[in-house]
């Protein structure tokens, strides 16, 4: 190789081996800042609910910056002139290199250049390219790592500390939903539990989810619908709750004697087709003539007499094992065993039907939590458009006020109405915290005096002397104008009352009990709630820790009306 | 011209570089950048100026170098009355063996090889100005006639920054054409125990002549001789233009408190004084270190202060370090 070829060589790998030192610092000190940016915006994502689409816009961009920015790196190559004086400084060859180049492209030939080309590639041929541009690891790259690890850290951290956009679950797209891809889906499941253990709820959720199909249904109705759906597949849940804890009892009478602590232990854990088939290799060992003994004919009498609703077959079957045990018949006791195996296959159907429908009836609570969000950006959209935010129409509070007022406003509290405004009162706001007689709701209100609501106290009858707020003693001036608080009105209604003894209470109709079959006409969801939206997330996918299931079942369960009491 | 040929010149330079210094630094202690520096100036056909408080040896330093060099020496010591006829010569009257009369020209000192201008700026401006064709045309014009100086020529000023009474700065174009202007500065303790040793005895050490001046001439022919590449080049130029206040590439320093600039041979110098470095350093490539090395006393009496630049007593040398910190190489 000549002394050019040497020279154009040698700064051809060190220019390699620049560029993808430089590269590989440029690409991670790039990528630090970029998962910084994203680390951050996840963590904004932790306290505030952020919407999908900024989400995907934030994405998006992060991407096509990062390649932008590293298709640049890659782009800028450096030419060879640059290569020659980085090696001379590196080498430290006092520009050898970078004069011995410029004169090769000169193509210039005198004896002193012609020396000046040889020494220098001479020198080029004993440098070890590599050992002078050594591969290296950034320290930016570890700050990118550490930001990576964060950021998963940061998608898989339980909640609160759980961010919407990256890893976890996410927002149901609303502009994209793909509503009746998730009805099928949810159908299926549907099926599976049909399937497994018919029950009429199941046929009503289905009914509920064709409705649903309907694309031209109101996003309320559709969003009642579902919520409806909801509260039919909720109601299997106390049921399973209560059969699996009488199985767990049960399980541990049984373990109580060898031949059936398999059995006892499968039921303990609600692992209930282990203790089907452990129920069978008992009767089989019985069937064949393996000696039973006095313990477990005692298990299987305790544990029959342990049974819990829903388990009464179950326990007949065992309580008829014992009795045949107990008069040394084998056969029998093995046969009743063995119903009791099929007994608990067909509640291990129950109990994974019911599963199936908690699935169904948690991905249903998902698509109504879409469908809501898409609603409440519709009513911004219109009232936006419409620039209306009118605080005298009761609406200050913004969308969700505004859902949550015509709920409370249409929702049939008569009843309460002996507060005047009562019905306004969720919408509260400038226009609602002015009380208008025509708007109060039928009850006692209704026969108050529209002076006292408004404040006319001159047409009070003064019947007291003392400076206390009835009315009475005030100053003419003080007596004229409208009240301001709800207090000064609730009290100016006590002391009219007070002051008027034909003022009955009004008959308030009893508060309807909530059935299990009848949910309250006012779900709990459509309270007004002054919760951020990233609460509001949270709290909706906080789950009961199983621990505290039990103690909230048993609380439920001492509410609950006893027959004998009626 | 092989590269066998070339090497064996580098290395005779180097020699007898090496050997003038040696000579001259039996007599002078502790002066070796100043040896080299006005040894740079005599091989690059240039001239040095010396600036320093009396009593460093600078007059000393150039007699020791004319001993040294086998060339003709002629000191001139510049006074207020002395006259620009004084330096060149003048032209005489003369009567021959026959009663007839003719002007003769009789040659200055400043005919001789190596000239030390002593206390430079002690003459006019008129006076210094009598030098001033002869430093760079190398000729010396009196009446209508020019006379050749003998070649190597060169000149050796020293001038005195403390005693500025009655005394004329040097004009631009003068101080223009010194390659150099070499800091004389104190001597270190140990040289200084070195002088004392050397000057208080009975016999003081003198130096031998080492070098001819066909030699310094073949010397100068060498240092010409190395190719220097553009990007080393263009390093050189953007120094000088960054004296310049009103180019583009001008320091903010330059700007504000620089009346004029380093000329067109300020970079001569630059590159000729970096060529002479790498053959010293054995190399036929000249670096940027090269270049650098040598800028501060190439382009330090080449950048003249402006009125504000006067008034805040603003030393050229901080300037000329802040064009050489901040201007980046190839």
């Amino acid at each position: 190789m000549s002394d050019r070829d040497t020279i154009v060589d040698v700064l051809g790998k060190a220019r390699f081996r620049i560029v993808r030192n430089r590269l590989i610092d440029r690409a991670a000190s790039v990528l630090a800042r970029f998962v910084l940016a994203a680390v951050a915006f996840e963590l904004v994502g932790v306290f505030v609910l952020l919407d999908p689409v900024a989400g995907r816009v934030f994405w998006t961009g992060w991407l096509a910056a990062l390649a932008v920015v590293i298709v640049r790196a890659v782009r800028r190559r450096g030419d060879l002139q640059a290569t020659a004086s980085d090696l001379d400084r590196k080498a430290r060859l006092d520009d050898e290199v970078l004069s011995a180049w410029w004169f090769v492209q000169q193509d210039r030939t005198t004896p002193w250049i012609d020396l000046q080309v040889q020494r220098a590639a001479r020198r080029l041929r004993r440098m070890d390219v590599r050992a002078l541009y050594p591969a290296v690891v950034p320290r930016s790259s570890y700050v990118a790592a550490g930001g990576v690890v964060l950021l998963a850290a940061l998608s898989v951290a339980p909640p609160p500390f759980t961010p919407t956009l990256l890893f976890s679950t996410p927002v149901p797209d609303l502009e994209a939903l793909d509503r009746q891809a998730q009805l099928d889906a949810i159908d299926a499941l549907l099926e599976q539990a049909d399937a497994l253990a018919p029950d009429p709820a199941i046929t009503e959720f289905q009914r509920l989810i064709e409705d649903m199909r309907d694309e031209d249904l109101p996003l309320e109705q559709t969003a009642d619908q579902a919520r409806q759906a909801e509260s039919l597949l909720d109601e299997g849940n106390l049921d399973i709750d209560n059969l699996l804890e009488g199985l767990e009892q049960m399980g541990q009478d049984l373990q109580s004697a060898d031949e059936t602590r398999p059995a006892g232990e499968a039921l303990s854990e609600d692992d209930l087709p282990i203790g089907a088939e452990e129920f069978q290799r008992v009767a089989e060992e019985l069937e064949g003539g393996a000696p039973a003994s006095e313990p477990l004919e005692a298990a299987l009498d305790t544990a029959s007499r342990d049974a819990r609703a829903g388990l009464e077959e179950l326990a007949a079957a065992l309580e008829a094992a014992a009795d045949a045990l107990a008069e040394e018949n084998a056969a029998a006791a093995s046969e009743s065993l063995m119903d009791a195996a099929e007994s608990l296959g067909e509640l291990s159907d129950r109990v994974e039907s019911q599963r199936l429908q908690n699935e169904a009836a948690r991905q249903m609570e998902a698509l109504r939590e879409a469908l809501r969000q898409q609603e409440s950006r519709q009513d911004a959209g219109e009232a936006g458009m419409n620039g209306e935010n009118a605080p005298g129409e009761g609406d200050p509070g913004g969308e969700g006020d505004a859902a949550a007022g015509d709920a409370a406003a249409s929702a049939p509290q008569e009843g309460q109405a002996g507060m005047p405004g009562a019905g306004q009162q969720p919408a509260s706001g400038e226009g609602s915290s002015q009380l208008v007689p025509g708007e109060a709701p039928e009850g006692a209100a209704s026969d108050i005096p529209p002076s006292a609501i408004t404040g006319d106290l001159q047409n009070i009858e003064p019947t007291g002397t003392g400076d206390t707020p009835t009315g009475i003693g005030f100053s003419p001036e003080q007596k004229t104008g409208a009240p301001t608080s709800l207090d000064v009105q609730l009290q100016l209604l006590a002391t009219f009352a007070a002051s008027n003894p034909e003022m009955e209470e009004p008959e308030q109709p009893p508060e309807p009990e909530a059935t299990r079959q009848e949910r309250s006409s006012l779900d709990y969801r459509d309270i007004p709630s002054e919760l951020t939206p990233a609460q509001q997330e949270l709290l909706s996918r906080e789950r009961i820790p199983r621990e505290y299931q039990n103690v909230i079942r048993d609380y439920f369960r001492a509410i609950r009306p006893q027959p004998d009491s009626d | 011209m092989s590269t066998t040929q070339i090497d064996e010149r580098i290395e005779r330079f180097q020699n007898q570089f090496n050997v003038v210094k040696d000579e001259v630094s039996k007599v002078i202690v502790g002066a070796g950048e100043i040896i080299d520096g006005i040894l740079m100036g005599v091989l690059a056909r240039g001239h040095v100026l010396l600036e320093g408080v009396p009593g460093l040896g600078k007059t000393k330093l150039v007699q020791t170098l004319s001993g040294a060099l086998h060339l003709k020496f002629s000191r001139i010591q510049f006074t207020p009355d002395l006259m620009p006829a004084d330096i060149t010569g003048t032209n005489v009257i003369q009567e021959d063996g026959h009663g007839e009369r003719h002007l003769e020209f009789q040659p200055g000192p400043i005919f001789a090889n190596i000239i030390l201008a002593d206390e430079i700026n002690r003459a006019t401006p008129k006076t210094q100005s009598a030098l001033l064709e002869a430093m760079q045309e190398k000729t010396v014009t009196v009446g209508k006639e020019s006379y050749r100086l003998n070649l190597p020529f060169f000149v050796l000023a020293t001038q005195n920054p403390l005693e500025m009474e009655g005394t004329y700065p040097l004009p631009e174009a003068q101080l223009d054409r010194f390659f150099m202007k070499l800091n004389v500065d104190y001597p270190t303790v140990s040289s200084m125990h070195t002088i004392l040793d050397r000057t208080t005895k009975v016999r003081e050490p003198e130096p031998q002549q080492v070098l001819t001046g066909a030699e310094i001439l073949a010397m100068r022919e060498t240092v010409v001789a190395i190719p220097i590449a553009r990007p080393i080049q263009e390093y050189a130029v953007r120094l000088v233009l960054a004296t310049h206040p009103g180019h583009e590439e001008a320091h903010t320093l330059t700007r504000q408190y620089v009346r004029y600039g380093a000329s067109p041979r300020g970079a001569q110098a630059l590159v000729i004084g970096a060529k002479i470095r790498a053959l010293l350093d054995n190399r036929v490539h000249v670096s940027t270190g090269d270049v650098r090395a040598v800028a501060m006393p190439v382009l330090r009496h080449r950048v003249l202060l402006n009125f504000e630049g006067e008034a805040e007593r603003v030393e050229t040398d901080s300037i000329v370090e802040a064009i050489l910190r901040d201007t980046k190489g190839p």
